[in-house]
């Protein structure tokens, strides 16, 4: 038989010890929830690091494609493309919308439409008075990161039934202009 | 250091203002191991004031401690000692502590003697008896320095121990010759129990003898238990806190596209992509351009037209119908007109090494798809020519 004494202490120790023992399994409950959190952690630096490196893509991005905005109609459309700085003629007439579509990169959209032109039956005509200019001025076009040209044809038109000069033709089908339409995924 | 037995050598030590320890012993303070004794001497109506029980002390060391019946060492004060003593800032210490503490320490059984003097001639002995490391037996007896009253005071104990060793010690006078001196295991000591003091408070307000249940102990032990777990599972929480303030402040401003973090991700990859990749398109106006400059250096050639299809229009009929074209697989047209030299021989003849030339400086395959002659009047002359449709691939 125990003192009254060594009874209490030993109640008193028993608690002690059974609060020091619940502590393990609480502290490892928790702490697989803290590496939980840490991992989800990582991941959102992971990403966030490799999603601010590439932000500046957006800036060049808007830069290099005009908004589905800007160009409500075909007239609009053909100021946009501009081909008389390259030293080509268009006949703004006859310009006609023949298709839009998305734009699919791995058939993933990347928020742009492109919007297709033509003046009839074969595609988009431009002409220049000399083959030299045509080709300049095609070189130029095939430049822009916001067009898309399809099958091309060079051509010479004799001017000579119609009482005209010579022309060279520069016919180009699915000739398309790539605008950049609201996306709101992206920041 | 400083003993004093009586009242009267208290206010002495006191009023000497010797900055030692004064040890109290003697009439000041009364020591029993057995608790019926003293409370018989605290309770008892004459000196009941007079005295001040103090909390027990443990008398046994080892094992011993933890018997049912534990041994303790009873002891009470003097009142007006206490009172005396309650400003002196040197320690006061109580003699009954040190014999106690120097007995449980021999291990072995022994009879501690010790006490002081008490006046001119007479002792004041305390004894103290171990027996396996537990103090079993105080007595107190008053005697003159003399062998054979000395004897005959502790006559009984001798005879109730005769195997224990007894140790004479501080600040009783050297033993006197005498029956007790010439027994086996007998000592002197000296001031051996009074090297390293043991400090006990002495209490002014009587103290319970019942030893206490230590419920104070136990419930600290307790509290130190809940300590931990609080403290552990505390950390352990605050990590996480941490950890979740962390997400949401590295989030901040993102949620919309990590909402979706792959596919915005992907996003801005394949728009950089799209970026930095040239047109396809590019290449055709390289190819018409090239094919352009060496059709154009052929003799009298005139150029109707040259076309350089699209990847996916080279076999797309219906493209290929509305340009009015049967080459199914070709990357490209032409028709021109060749001033016909008579000399070469058929239409076919004369293109081949037209062809020949043509695909040596483009480095594309050609071949002729069908011909025609026409003819062209200009100014009065007719020229004939052939009407040659080709075709080919560009590798």
């Amino acid at each position: 038989m125990m003192s009254n004494k060594q009874i209490v202490l030993g109640i008193g120790g028993l608690a002690c010890l059974t609060f020091m023992l619940a502590l393990p399994p609480v502290w490892s409950n928790i702490g697989e929830i803290v590496k939980r959190q840490a991992a989800s952690n990582e991941r959102l630096i992971e990403w966030k690091a490799a999603y601010q490196a590439l932000l500046p893509v957006n800036q060049r991005w808007d830069k290099t494609f005009i908004s589905l905005k800007e160009v409500p109609d075909q007239l609009s459309l053909t100021r946009v493309v501009n081909v008389e700085q390259y030293g080509l003629r268009i006949d703004t007439d006859r310009v006609t919308q023949v298709g839009s579509e998305e734009v699919l990169l791995n058939g993933m959209p990347v928020g742009l439409q492109k919007l297709c032109i033509g003046t009839g039956m074969q595609g988009l005509e431009m002409s220049s008075d000399n083959i030299s200019n045509l080709r300049r001025g095609m070189q130029g076009l095939a430049a822009r990161p916001d067009l898309e040209l399809g099958t091309i044809e060079y051509a010479y038109v004799s001017g000579k039934d119609l009482k005209q000069p010579d022309t060279y033709v520069a016919r180009v089908e699915g000739f398309c202009v790539r605008v950049r339409v609201s996306n709101e995924v992206a920041l | 250091m400083q003993l004093v037995s009586s009242f009267d050598q208290l206010e002495e030590a006191l009023a000497v203002g010797d900055r030692t320890p004064i040890l109290l012993g003697g009439e000041l303070v009364y020591v029993s191991s057995d608790i019926d004794s003293i409370e018989s001497v605290t309770n008892a109506e004459s000196i009941a004031d007079q005295y001040v029980q103090q909390p027990p002390r443990v008398a046994a060391r080892g094992s011993a401690t933890f018997a049912k019946d534990k041994a303790r060492l009873f002891v009470a004060v003097q009142k007006a000692a206490i009172l005396a003593c309650s400003n002196y800032k040197n320690g006061i210490y109580l003699l009954a502590d040190q014999y106690l503490a120097y007995g449980l320490s021999l291990k072995t059984n022994v009879i501690v003697i010790g006490g002081g003097v008490f006046n001119v001639e007479s002792l004041n002995i305390e004894v103290f008896v171990f027996t396996g490391q537990k103090l079993v037996k105080t007595v107190e007896r008053t005697s003159s320095n003399n062998g054979a009253l000395v004897d005959a005071a502790l006559q009984d104990i001798m005879q109730e121990f005769p195997e224990h060793a007894i140790h004479w010690c501080s600040p009783l006078p050297p033993p006197p010759f005498g029956e007790l001196s010439r027994r086996m295991g007998f000592a002197e000591v000296g001031d051996a129990p009074l090297r390293s003091l043991v400090k006990r408070k002495v209490f002014s307000k009587a103290q319970t003898n019942v030893e206490p249940t230590g419920w104070l102990p136990a419930a600290s032990l307790v509290l130190l238990g809940g300590a931990i777990f609080a403290a552990g599972a505390g950390l352990q929480w605050s990590n996480l806190t941490s950890a979740r303030a962390e997400y949401k402040n590295e989030i901040l401003g993102y949620e919309e596209a990590y909402q979706n973090s792959t596919q915005s991700l992907d996003l801005l990859r394949h728009r950089d992509y799209l970026l930095k990749t040239e047109a396809e398109h590019k290449e055709r106006v390289q190819l018409i351009d090239l094919m352009l400059s060496h059709v154009a250096q052929v003799d009298g050639v005139i150029i109707e037209h040259i076309r350089f299809y699209d990847g996916d229009a080279a076999n797309n009929q219906a493209i290929q119908s509305s340009f009015g074209l049967d080459g199914q697989g070709d990357d490209f047209s032409i028709s021109i007109k060749v001033p016909i030299d008579e000399a070469a021989g058929s239409a076919r003849d004369q293109a081949e090494p037209l062809l020949a030339e043509l695909t040596h400086k483009t480095g594309m395959t050609i071949r002729v798809i069908d011909h025609s002659q026409s003819k062209l009047t200009i100014g009065k002359t007719d020229r004939h020519y052939w009407n040659y449709r080709l075709g080919g691939t560009t590798q």
